[in-house]
């Protein structure tokens, strides 16, 4: 007699599960897709609102699936962004709130293999926010950033938004303090140059493009040079019509400026 | 089968003419941008005027876009530093344009290179960088500009007082000016043993420019260093300062009124000792504490795009009273002194590529000294003149020259002790009211390049100072020489030498006991520096030098003084800053020096006063949270060499005993030690207003350092003079900002 094979039904059984795992995967990455999507129209409209709620689509996308890199980046982004859009109406629990959970995933991150540079990227964000609420910790907390981005540089030379987040720490630190237009707008250059000549890369973050023209655009205002800060607010607008901060505060008080010099 | 064919080859047809048509909307404009010597220019911005449509250029200077505009259109291309070029296009007519944009630099924009050796300056590209932190959180340093930069190599330790002691040189051989103008009493408690701190606060300082050797041409009468300070521009931002301490009281305003244009800051500050001393100990030593008020302030308008006119003011006035120790006398000594600085300064873009700046100012500078039979006031006016003029041929090519007039008088009135060992009242005086007046014109011309003969990464600097002193019938013609190379982004080797002269002390030229014919002494500088900068946050340096003096003045009989006297000093210095392990972040420089010299007084080549062989400094600071930091200021120098007192001769006819001395600095006090340390606390208040509180030990281990010895009535015993610091002293302070 021969014996029963149990191959076909192994085989079988297999490419099920697999399959059904394959599909949760690709659910998930929807969630995430979607979050993605949602959490930039926030930063179009700069709603707070819409960034609790990609948010929670990322902590929801994790939570089902604790490899998801992407999805556990993506909380620590909108952390940073929450912390942006609302520290100076934000309560003091809010923001510390925000603050120590962007500051833990993006340091756990920092050590997870092919995530270096994004993780320390971040990690500079979210302390560059923590100066914002709090210049005096720019003692303690700009050595660290600048090291940071040292070894986000270093782990990537081509991550546009190291030297999108180096140029916005030289924009806004004191000139007596080591800050500097000049080199902040030679930082947005870089990363704008980057970020065109670059295809985005599957499940990695891809924002910072619209923020690198809108910075690029303040440097070369400070520089006094207007035609080329218009130039860039029009092309960011052209990227993306509904791109608020320039759409309704960067480009027109440069038009304004542009009339008063005339 | 067949239909199926026919319809794939008509939408192959189909899509090829919509990519046809579609292609013949656009126009394709490309081309390089580079500059005027035709080297490639990345990130220059090309674009069509009033529409989206443009780029950036490529890291070869090439760039290419796409356009739907249609008609007459003006294509733009810009960099910051470059002049902006637009041309007058017609799109439509064809597919492809093509262009070569030469952008012509903005004759402002010198590519900085930084041929001097031996240099530190607080901004990028001025020599290695201390900037306004540093001398803030310096610990020990009282946020003083002078005490922080004697932390630096090529300073040595002489004193703890505030005037800088450059590579074996007398504090006299190093020049102070503040906004082109010389200033010769930069110090409160200026006394005999030198000033203690500065009376230019770091609030009214927009940058700092330190050397101590082989400096430019710029930079005359002077034998050993310059630190060229620049006052602040227009306020940036309103906001008030409030500053207290155990020793002091400050408040600070900057108010800009239009912005960029015109804006006015001040600083006054209240020092008064009495509650540091009450506190650490040490009040049985004065009878009045040290006091002091100073106010500095400046009105600065941009009148144009092109001119900035600044005036600034200083008024300091200060005063003390120590109980003092003499073999022969305990007294009291008392010190005043008042300082008044005037400055107008202009600046103006003459051209695009030719600077100039103005500098009037007014310095009148006073102080009483009294111990015992000594009664001396002495005035001190200077009036400056100077122009200094750049112009830039090229991003490669500078030239410099200038000219400036000084006009100083010093005046004593007073008197002082017939024997330098009996201050006693009623001891033997000479009665003493002397002026001494003088003139000085300076002239210099320098020419700077870098990447000369197309070597890229090579500097150079060749200048030429001149000065007269037509009072004096002295002049002389100093020739002045920098070469520098860059191997890369992080290594620099720099070598310097020149010739620089300087009148002796003014009260040399004396009549009576002076000799007016005197003529310059002279120092020969010989350079070579290296420095790795590691990146941003870390950067080394290494230095070797000699020194050659040469026409000191020298005592001798019947003519008082000649030129005969020498010297030389030769030393390696060294310095590491940026990020240590565990988060420390700081500076350590050493220093070695090997310097004698045979003047004033001197009977053989000796030890110099300043021959402080080994001089190590570690600054230290680590944050322990966002809010504390704790910072160390360790410092270590070999003991300063000093003429001990080997015996006495009793003069019974004036019941006093006259020393005998030793060899001249045949001995030395024991070596200098110290650590201060220092907690600061940085909160807001309010979440708005930036508040620092810190507590300072200075002289932590509590370690004694010899200011001098006083002796017994007969010179048998000694007994040590402890140094301002020789004790552990606390203080604590507070600064809030309100914004």
């Amino acid at each position: 007699m021969k014996k029963p094979s149990f191959a076909l039904p192994t085989i079988l059984v297999l490419l099920i599960a697999s399959s059904h795992l394959l599909s949760q995967r690709v659910a998930e990455n929807d969630k995430v897709k979607e979050g993605i999507a949602l959490s930039g129209k926030a930063y179009l409209l700069y709603d707070s609102g819409l960034f609790l709620k990609s948010n929670e689509i990322f902590k929801k996308a994790y939570s089902e699936d604790g490899d998801n890199k992407l999805a556990l980046y993506m909380i620590a982004y909108s952390d940073y962004r929450l912390m942006e859009a609302g520290f100076a109406k934000a309560e003091e629990s809010s923001f510390e709130k925000y603050f120590e959970e962007g500051e833990r995933i993006s340091l756990e991150l920092s050590d997870a293999g092919g995530w270096t540079s994004e993780g320390k990227t971040l990690l500079a964000a979210v302390d560059m926010m923590k100066i914002a609420k709090s210049p005096m910790s720019a003692v303690s907390l700009s050595p660290k950033i600048t090291q940071l981005l040292a070894e986000a540089q270093k782990a990537d030379p081509m991550n546009p938004r190291a030297f999108l987040i180096g140029g916005i720490m030289k924009f806004n630190t004191p000139a007596a303090f080591g800050g500097s237009h000049k080199e902040a707008a030679g930082d947005f250059r870089k990363a704008v140059s980057i970020f065109e000549k670059s295809d985005p890369v599957n499940n990695k973050p891809t924002w910072g493009y619209l923020d690198a023209l809108a910075w690029l655009g303040r440097s070369l205002e400070e520089l006094d040079d207007f035609d080329s800060a218009k130039y860039i607010y029009q092309k960011a607008l052209s990227v993306e019509p509904d791109f608020g901060w320039v759409k309704y505060r960067l480009l027109p008080a440069l038009e304004k400026k542009i009339e008063a010099k005339k | 089968m067949k239909t199926a064919a026919l319809i794939r080859t008509a939408l192959i047809f189909l899509l090829f003419a919509q990519a046809v048509l579609q292609g013949q909307d656009k126009t394709v404009l490309h081309g390089k941008v580079i500059n005027g010597e035709g080297k490639a220019l990345p990130y220059a911005n090309v674009y069509l005027i009033n529409s989206p449509d443009g780029t950036m250029s490529e890291d070869d200077g090439t760039f290419l876009f796409t356009t739907k505009l249609k008609g007459t259109v003006f294509l733009r291309a810009s960099m910051v530093g470059y002049k902006t070029w637009t041309k007058e296009v017609k799109l439509g007519v064809s597919k492809d344009l093509s262009f070569e944009i030469r952008l012509e630099e903005k004759s402002v924009s010198f590519k900085e290179s930084v041929v001097t050796a031996s240099s530190y300056g607080s901004e990028k590209g001025k020599g290695l960088v201390v900037n306004r932190m540093d001398i803030l959180t310096t610990p020990g340093g009282a946020a003083d500009i002078f005490q922080a930069l004697k932390t630096m190599p090529g300073l040595t330790q002489v004193s703890e007082s505030a005037e800088l002691y450059v590579r074996g040189g007398d504090p006299i051989e190093t020049t102070t000016i503040i906004n082109q103008a010389v200033v010769y009493h930069p110090f409160t408690f200026e006394s005999g043993y030198g000033g203690l701190f500065s009376n230019i606060n770091t609030s009214v300082i927009k940058s700092v420019y330190f050397t101590s050797g082989g400096f430019s041409a710029k930079y005359g009468n002077a034998l050993s260093g310059v630190l060229d300070i620049e006052t602040r521009d227009v306020p940036e931002a309103c906001n008030y300062n409030l500053g207290i301490s155990l020793a002091n009281a400050s408040f600070t305003a900057s108010l800009p009124f239009v912005e960029n244009k015109f804006g006015v800051y001040f600083d006054i500050r209240q020092s008064f000792t009495k509650p540091i001393f009450w506190l650490n100990g040490g009040l049985d030593r004065f009878t009045e504490t040290p006091v002091s008020k100073n106010a500095a302030g400046g009105i600065v308008y941009s009148y144009s795009n092109t001119g900035r006119i600044k005036l600034f003011g200083v008024y300091a006035d200060d005063r003390e009273g120590v109980n003092v120790e003499r073999a022969e006398y305990n007294g009291v000594y008392t010190g005043d002194s008042k300082n008044i600085l005037f400055n107008l300064q202009n600046l103006v873009f003459v051209t695009e590529s030719l600077q100039m700046k103005n500098s009037l100012s007014y310095n009148r500078y006073s102080d009483y000294w009294k111990i015992g039979v000594l009664d001396l006031t002495m005035s001190d006016n200077v009036s400056n003149f100077r122009t200094d003029f750049e112009y830039v041929v090229n991003s490669g090519t500078k030239v410099s020259s200038g000219f400036e007039y000084e006009n100083r008088r010093l005046y004593y009135n007073g008197f002082v002790a017939a024997e330098s060992y009996d201050y006693r009242p009623g001891a033997d005086e000479i009665s003493l009211e002397s002026e001494l007046r003088g003139q000085r014109w300076g002239f210099y011309s320098e020419f700077l390049s870098s990447d000369p003969f197309n070597i890229i990464g090579l500097s150079l600097s060749l200048g030429l100072r001149h000065d007269i002193f037509p009072g004096l019938k002295l002049n002389w013609t100093d020739p002045r020489f920098g070469i520098g190379y860059k191997f890369d982004d992080k290594s620099t080797i720099r070598i310097g030498c020149g010739i620089f002269h300087q009148i002796p002390d003014p009260r040399l030229f004396a009549q009576v006991d002076g000799n007016p014919n005197l003529r310059a002494m002279e120092a020969s500088h010989y350079i070579a520096s290296y420095d790795y900068s590691l990146n941003e946050r870390n950067s080394f340096r290494i230095e070797v030098y000699h020194k050659k003096y040469d026409g000191l003045p020298l005592q001798k009989p019947v003519i008082n003084y000649d030129n005969s006297g020498y010297g030389f000093a030769n030393g390696v210095d060294i310095i590491f800053k940026g990020d240590f392990p565990f988060g420390i972040s700081g500076w350590v420089s050493y220093g070695y020096i090997n310097t004698k010299r045979i003047w004033n007084d001197y009977t053989e080549l000796t030890n110099s006063p300043y021959d402080i062989t080994h001089n190590l400094t570690i600054v230290a600071k680590y944050n322990l949270s966002e809010k504390f930091q704790i910072g160390m200021n360790a410092k270590y120098a070999t003991g300063r060499p000093y003429t001990p007192v080997i015996s006495s001769i009793y003069h019974p006819e004036l019941n006093v005993y006259e020393p005998v001395d030793g060899a001249t600095n045949s001995a030395r006090f024991p070596d200098y030690k110290r650590v201060d340390v220092r907690l600061t606390y940085f909160d807001q208040t309010f979440n708005r207003f930036p508040l620092i509180i810190y507590a300072e030990c200075l002289n932590i281990l509590d370690l004694t350092n010899i200011f001098g010895y006083s002796y017994s009535p007969d010179y048998s015993e000694s007994k040590v003079i402890k140094s301002y610091f020789g004790q552990r002293m606390i203080v604590i302070g507070l600064n809030l900002t309100v914004q």
